[in-house]
């Protein structure tokens, strides 16, 4: 071999045996909360249980051990999970058909720019109200559309009026959450597809907050033609510390052409089902290397299975009733700034407390976690100031519940008595506030930068 | 009761009371309902069942398939870790104080691939190669102002060019592809175009080949563009890195460490830079600081990069990222250290040069590199797509995938540490007879 071609430093990695191994990762284990650890409310990731059977399906031999480009025919089985994942997406959302490609819920929305691109190839403006997720004009920009923004009215909802001046022939298309990052349902929205539809642009479902309506609405209906789902939110697969997610794109009969590779189709011939892979020549090309994060469809679809829709009702009820019956308790002592009742989650502002005694939304999300607890959003959405979004989700329990608002209740009071303490906590956890200016200033990003070896 | 929804009838019954309803229903007042069509549930047991049914339907085979997507061994440690409740069930660290052991894990992640890269910086992963390749061009755009163009070698694998081609839909970009000569990036200086942004390029190659670099990070800094290499990293415990090679971004996929084949995902991408561009890369990066005690610590860091901060401003709309993978090459890469790691490299080396000289011997069938450096992946050709097809055919009949269909008369073959004499000799027997 030229040596030319040879690493030329020394790699210089340790290896460990495995009882230290399985030590040392036990003991960083208990150094993290999961939804398994305990009550989780942040707000707009929809941190539900995930079910056990979930993860035992998709550690079969079957799907674990097979490679995404065997013969067609040996991977009959991962392509019909696939093919009626999407069926079932399709039924619960109204929509045609859709991909699986996307591995995030951000890779989803530049899938579905993509598309929105190649359907108004002349338009180059993305509207996005101002309570939308940060991800939303992030995705349009990095396709290279104007962003611009509309703006809520007083009630938290899209102002018709802001919407209506705003359209004009370059603009291709809306992205909207429905429920809204407030936790709002929009009333407006039919009149809101309309205006846009007229306007000869398409509207964009983040489906981020599809949690809220799973089971009793098909959006297609509120008229969007192009969303994605958040299998890692509202189908009760795990965060896993920050991924793999998956971001399935669903989109009405119009777009199907545009979806990117690879489209999954079942054909029956003498009665025997089989399912092939094509690629319609307007697709927008190819955004993922092989067919997305499979193993989270897998899980996803185990979900989809077990509720069924008898079972998805129950889930946007509950959590919708979790979230009121929250939003009701906490509006007794805290402000809300949108009164109005809210759909799966709902946003509180310690603005005012803020004034009064210099608690902010860090020192409460800081000192609930003292008590067993991962903190709610805060700082989000940016209309609301000092805001804490709650999403209790379906699988707590009413003590869960109502202990959550027994500590909120007792840190206000707390805010007042005490407030040292919420601004010195967490005290309870390994360790306390966390220096992120030294962080930034002076960045120590591998054990090389402070001169030691892996 | 409904086993993933903790709720009685009674409390049902108390949460509406308290909010002032008197049925479920209500709680959707003003929302235009529909009708909707889809099973109702079915129990754990039928569930099971039903997909495991699925399961059995694919065939396993013996993998000598490659093309981004490799069959090592598994040490069972890394899926007793990997899937530990609270590494699984948390969400992206934000909430640091509560989220120290990952925060570590990660931290680990970002050193080895800097360590096995050679570059300065890395993040935490991002959603797989392709997605890596993208962000890389789209750093590079952010350097320069009006139109740019982006090279890409043409010996990169096909999947990461299309992806790149279909990012580059409606910005101000052209993505050119390079030359490929002798089956390696051939990157003509004479013609580099005045606005190049970007040369990315592949080693281990499409074809696995090893490419050398000399003298290229020169031609391409001359004309103020950024260098990048796509990688594997497991290659790099024993060939040059990226950084040796005088690369600006190396970014790859990190499958090849622990992460099962699984259908094609989910598996990782990773990305490391220079430290010039530290404040330019996308996704999550954790950093060590202290605590208000001065306890070292670790914390998400850099955020002013990302889209939750700067919205329409943001590097890159990147939220979440392959976390849980990470923790398994970090696991997998723990228990390997290096000569580990060295020696599962070089086992792939040397099983495939094997298999690539055997089958060069038999008539009828070429390996046209043989003579080359390449590594856990080479090229077949034979003398017809018909005899192609047949190979493939009978080798499928002996539950063996012979590897992945490239043009009409060539199959791409990979071999990993994990393939044993006996798959081999199955291999070249089946090879063999079908020529004969």
């Amino acid at each position: 071999m030229k040596n030319n071609l040879l690493r030329q430093s020394e790699l210089s990695m340790k290896a460990f045996s495995e009882p230290e191994l399985v030590r040392y990762f036990t003991e960083l284990s208990y150094r993290v909360f999961g939804v398994s650890s305990g009550f989780y409310p942040l707000g707009s990731c929809t941190m539900k249980y995930n079910p056990a059977i979930n993860e035992k399906v998709a550690s079969l031999a079957g799907f674990t051990g097979i490679h995404p480009l065997q013969d067609i025919k040996k991977t009959q089985g991962s392509l019909r999970l696939m093919y009626e994942l999407i069926s079932s997406l399709c039924a619960l959302t109204g929509m045609k058909d859709g991909t699986l490609a996307p591995c995030a819920g951000a890779q989803g929305e530049y899938t579905g720019l993509k598309i929105i691109r190649k359907a108004r190839p002349e338009r180059k403006v993305i509207l996005v109200p101002d309570s939308a997720h940060g991800t939303n004009p992030a995705s349009a920009s990095v396709n290279g559309f104007k962003v611009v923004q509309v703006n809520s009215d007083l009630n938290g909802l899209v102002d018709l009026n802001d919407l209506k001046s705003k359209l004009n022939s370059d603009v291709a298309g809306l992205m909207l959450t429905n429920p809204n990052t407030l936790g709002l349902y929009e009333f407006n929205i039919e009149k809101i597809s309309d205006l846009v539809h007229k306007n000869g642009a398409l509207m964009y479902y983040d489906g981020a907050n599809f949690n809220a309506l799973i089971g009793q609405v098909k959006v297609s209906e509120n008229g969007f033609d192009i969303l994605h789902l958040n299998l890692h939110k509202t189908f009760s697969t795990p965060h896993g510390g920050g991924g793999p997610g998956s971001g399935p794109v669903l989109v009405v009969e119009d777009l199907v052409k545009y979806l990117p590779y690879r489209i999954i189709k079942k054909v029956t011939k003498n009665n025997k089902e089989t399912y092939s892979v094509t690629t319609d020549k307007n697709s927008i090309g190819r955004i993922s290397m092989f067919y997305g994060n499979f193993l989270v469809a897998v899980k996803a679809y185990a979900y989809i299975l077990s509720m069924g829709l008898d079972g998805f009702k129950l889930v946007s009820e509950t959590a919708v009733l979790n979230a009121r019956y929250l939003q009701r308790k906490l509006s007794e002592k805290f402000f809300m700034p949108y009164k109005s009742p809210c759909m799966h989650e709902f946003v509180l502002s310690l603005d005012d407390l803020k004034e009064k005694t210099s608690v902010t939304a860090l020192d409460f999300a800081k000192s609930l976690i003292d008590y067993k607890m991962y903190a709610p959003t805060i700082y989000f959405p940016l209309i609301v100031k000092e805001a804490l979004m709650i999403e209790p989700t379906e699988t707590e329990n009413l003590d869960t519940l109502n202990n959550f608002c027994d500590l909120m209740f007792d840190l206000l009071d707390k805010s007042f008595t005490n407030s040292k303490e919420l601004k010195e906590a967490p005290t309870l956890s390994d360790v306390g506030r966390i220096d992120e200016v030294k962080a930034v200033k002076e960045p120590i990003l591998s054990v090389y930068d402070e001169g030691e070896k892996i | 009761m409904n086993k993933y929804i903790p709720q009685t009838e009674e409390e049902k019954l108390l949460k509406l009371k308290r909010i002032g309803l008197k049925n479920t229903s209500e709680l959707f007042d003003g929302v235009k309902k529909s009708k909707i069509e889809l099973a109702n549930g079915i129990n754990e047991q039928e569930v099971f069942s039903y997909i495991n049914e699925l399961s059995e339907i694919n065939k396993k085979e013996i993998i000598f398939a490659g093309f981004g997507s490799y069959d090592h061994y598994i040490p069972a440690v890394v899926d007793k870790v990997s899937s530990i409740d609270s590494f699984l069930t948390t969400y992206t660290p934000y909430q640091a104080e509560i989220s120290q052991g990952l925060l570590r894990v990660f931290f680990e992640y970002q050193s080895y691939i800097v360590h096995l890269t050679g570059l300065d910086v890395s993040n935490s992963s991002l959603y797989d190669v392709a997605d890596a390749a993208v962000e890389a061009c789209a750093i590079s755009l952010s350097q320069k102002k009006g139109h740019a163009s982006i090279l890409l070698s043409g010996t990169v694998h096909p999947n990461i060019i299309s992806c790149v081609k279909t990012w580059a839909q409606g910005l101000d970009c052209t993505v050119l592809i390079s030359e490929v000569k002798n089956g390696k990036a051939l990157i003509d200086k004479e013609v580099l175009p005045d606005d190049l942004a970007l040369v990315l390029v592949q080693s281990p190659n499409v074809y696995g080949l090893i490419e050398d670099y000399t003298g290229l990070a020169d031609i391409i800094h001359k004309r103020k563009s950024l260098f990048g290499i796509i990688t594997d990293p497991m290659s790099l415990a024993i060939f040059r890195t990226p950084g040796e090679w005088g690369a600006d971004i190396s970014v790859g996929s990190t499958q090849s460490l622990g992460i099962p084949l699984s259908f094609g995902g989910p598996y990782c991408g990773f990305m490391s830079v220079k430290r010039e561009f530290m404040r330019k890369i996308p996704g999550r990066i954790v950093g060590k600081t202290i605590d208000n005690q001065g306890r070292p610590c670790y914390v998400l860091t850099l955020q002013a990069r990302e889209q939750h901060i700067k919205r329409e401003r943001a590097s890159s709309n990147i939220c979440s990222n392959q976390a849980l993978m990470a923790l398994r090459n970090t696991v997998y890469l723990k228990y390997h250290g290096s000569s580990g790691l060295y020696n599962i490299a070089d086992l792939c080396l040397k099983k495939s040069i094997y298999l690539a000289k055997e089958l060069n011997k038999i008539s009828g069938v070429t390996v046209p590199f043989i003579n080359d450096l390449f590594w856990r992946e080479f090229r077949v050709d034979f003398i017809s797509k018909e005899i192609r097809d047949k190979v493939y055919s009978s080798l499928s009949k002996a539950n063996i995938c012979a590897g992945v269909k490239l043009s009409n008369l060539s199959l791409l073959v990979s071999v990993t540490e994990k393939r044993s004499e006996d798959e081999m000799s199955k291999y070249i027997d089946v090879v063999k007879r079908v020529l004969k």
